[in-house]
């Protein structure tokens, strides 16, 4: 018998061989993986992160409430789709400088408190400040989210003393270029120490369109006017805005910051019989910024008995908060007449109804 | 005790022989085995040993790579406020990232101009402390040069996880940090 030949160092190398595979490089390539999966849900993690923080949207108003000393108050509507926590509010008075920074997060003096959950759609929130305005004092106000986003009122800066916003741009800054190159992009930025907007406007100058002219609304103040082909040109020229004579109409307090809609929106089928009683609702909604006490009346051209009274009252009534009132008649006479309710001197539609015996 | 005896008398009988006719026989196969297997083991050592080196080496460093990109990931940082009062920066800063920061430099120049080469040192809050923790707000004074009073400026703060965070050398990882722009209307 032939004894068949054993290659020991082959056995031996192949040992070696999966003995390294085995316990060096398979686990190092598991930790890799493991190293790339904890990388990548990071990565992950982040990218939500900015993505819901680019959903958040709210509407944000700042007004002085004429009503209530003077007082700032902000408003916050969440319009998106996300609930949004607000972490801060601020409001800097302009002219006091760092004692005029007040910081407004937990356990302050804010109503209602800090932090405040705003869930998508649902009624506005007033912040109660605290702080009363002074005439002619400006006030910054920002509202810092806890994911980051910061939001500024339209209104801000607030001008102490005007209840809204009204004199937000009361001069036209117009700036006017010339021999531009066509088919370059100029970028103008204005930069200044009072309110304007916009702070950037964009031009593409093309063959036929090399001159244009171009308007800021502004204060009057001091300003710098950045202009650059985004080649590396740039240009600076300084401007002073005069304080000369500027004309301005407010209509914020009436369109803004008190807004009633008032609808009667149920009624008795007509005809009715005669002294049997009926019932009259309307819908009154706060459309404005602030909250309102309202005193709703029932008006009529009839004698007839109106029970429940003539005024209702609802109180607080909330910024896009609705409330229905009612009034319960009693048709005494025979005859048709038509009724009508008045809530803060706006009128709803009027009804007809007719009593028959 | 037997087995070594007959091995040590096969042995001797191999060198009798070899005496007796050396061209012919060489060495038996049992040896050639055993000298071919030691090699083998030795090179499959010295390999075992090189690629477990190589391993721990490459292990560790993508564990600290992995750990500044995840840092750098996690890190997230917001200016809410600058306030330019007496020469003095106050900058109110919010942490909503996922991990805690350091701030380790802080560039104010002028709009439009070319920004400074950033030196790198260990900021401290007015509170004393020089952690920003996650959904901290805090504020941090800098000083200003006086020629840039009154002009519009770019705020630029340089923060870094404080897990990569290396004391002696604050530019370390420098990297992996985050840079954020705060544009100041004067």
């Amino acid at each position: 018998m032939h004894k068949k030949k054993k290659a020991i160092s082959n056995i031996v190398a192949a040992i070696i061989m999966f003995a390294t595979l085995f316990s060096i490089i398979i686990p190092l390539v598991f930790y890799i993986q493991n190293e790339n999966v904890l990388y990548n849900s990071a990565v992950i993690e982040r990218r939500e992160l900015d993505y819901y923080r680019s959903q958040e949207d709210l509407e944000v108003h700042a007004y002085e409430d004429l009503k209530d000393n003077n007082k700032i108050k902000v408003e916050a509507y969440n319009k998106g789709d996300i609930s949004v926590i607000i972490e801060r509010i601020w409001i800097i008075d302009r002219n006091l400088g760092l004692d005029g920074i007040y910081i407004f997060e937990n356990n302050s003096d804010c109503t209602p408190d800090l932090p405040y959950l705003l869930n998508p759609r649902e009624k506005v929130v007033t912040f109660d400040t605290g702080i009363k305005a002074i005439v002619s004092h400006f006030y910054d106000v920002k509202i810092v989210t806890r994911r980051g986003n910061i939001y500024i009122p339209k209104e801000s800066p607030l001008q102490g003393g005007h209840g809204g916003n009204p004199a937000k741009y009361a001069y036209s800054l117009i700036v006017t270029i010339v021999n531009m190159h066509p088919g370059t992009t100029y970028n103008f930025t204005l930069v200044g120490n009072v309110p304007y907007s916009p702070y950037t406007l964009i031009y593409k100058a093309t063959a036929s369109v090399q001159d244009i002219s171009m308007s800021f609304g502004v204060n009057a103040g001091e300003y710098t006017l950045y202009m650059s082909d985004g080649a590396g040109w740039n240009i600076k020229e300084t401007i002073s805005v005069p304080q000369t004579l500027a004309v301005v109409m407010d209509c914020s307090l009436s369109h803004i910051m008190y807004g009633l809609e008032v609808t009667i929106y149920s009624y008795p089928k007509n005809p009715l019989k005669i002294n049997s009683t009926f019932t009259i609702r309307a819908k009154i909604k706060n459309i404005g910024y602030s909250t309102l006490d309202v005193v709703a009346v029932l008006r009529t051209n009839s004698t007839w008995e109106i029970i429940s009274g003539e005024e209702q009252y609802i109180e607080d009534l909330q910024s896009m908060e609705e409330a229905i009132v009612s009034w319960d008649v009693k048709a005494t006479t025979i005859g048709k007449f038509g009724f009508w309710v008045v809530a803060d001197s706006i009128e709803s539609n009027a009804v007809i109804i007719e009593a028959k015996k | 005790m037997n087995i070594f005896y007959t091995y040590f008398k096969k042995i001797i009988e191999i060198f009798k022989i070899n005496k007796r006719n050396k061209s012919r026989i060489g060495i038996s196969p049992v040896v050639s085995n055993v000298i071919l297997a030691s090699t083998t083991l030795l090179i499959g050592f010295i390999m075992i040993g090189t690629t477990m080196n190589w391993s721990l080496t490459t292990s560790m460093e993508y564990g600290v790579a992995t750990e500044k990109a995840i840092a750098s990931q996690k890190s997230n940082l917001i200016i809410e406020h600058v306030q330019i009062i007496n020469n003095k920066a106050y900058i109110y800063l919010y942490n909503i990232g996922r991990i805690p920061l350091r701030i380790v430099c802080v560039n104010i120049y002028e709009l439009g101009e070319a920004p400074p080469s950033p030196k790198y040192e260990l900021k401290t809050f007015t509170d004393g402390k020089t952690l920003l923790d996650i959904n901290d707000f805090k504020c941090l004074i800098e000083d200003i040069d006086p020629s840039l009073i009154g002009k519009s400026l770019v705020i630029r703060v340089y923060a870094i996880a404080f897990t990569i965070f290396d004391p002696y050398e604050p530019a370390k990882n420098i990297e992996w940090g985050i840079k954020i722009d705060y544009l100041y209307n004067a």
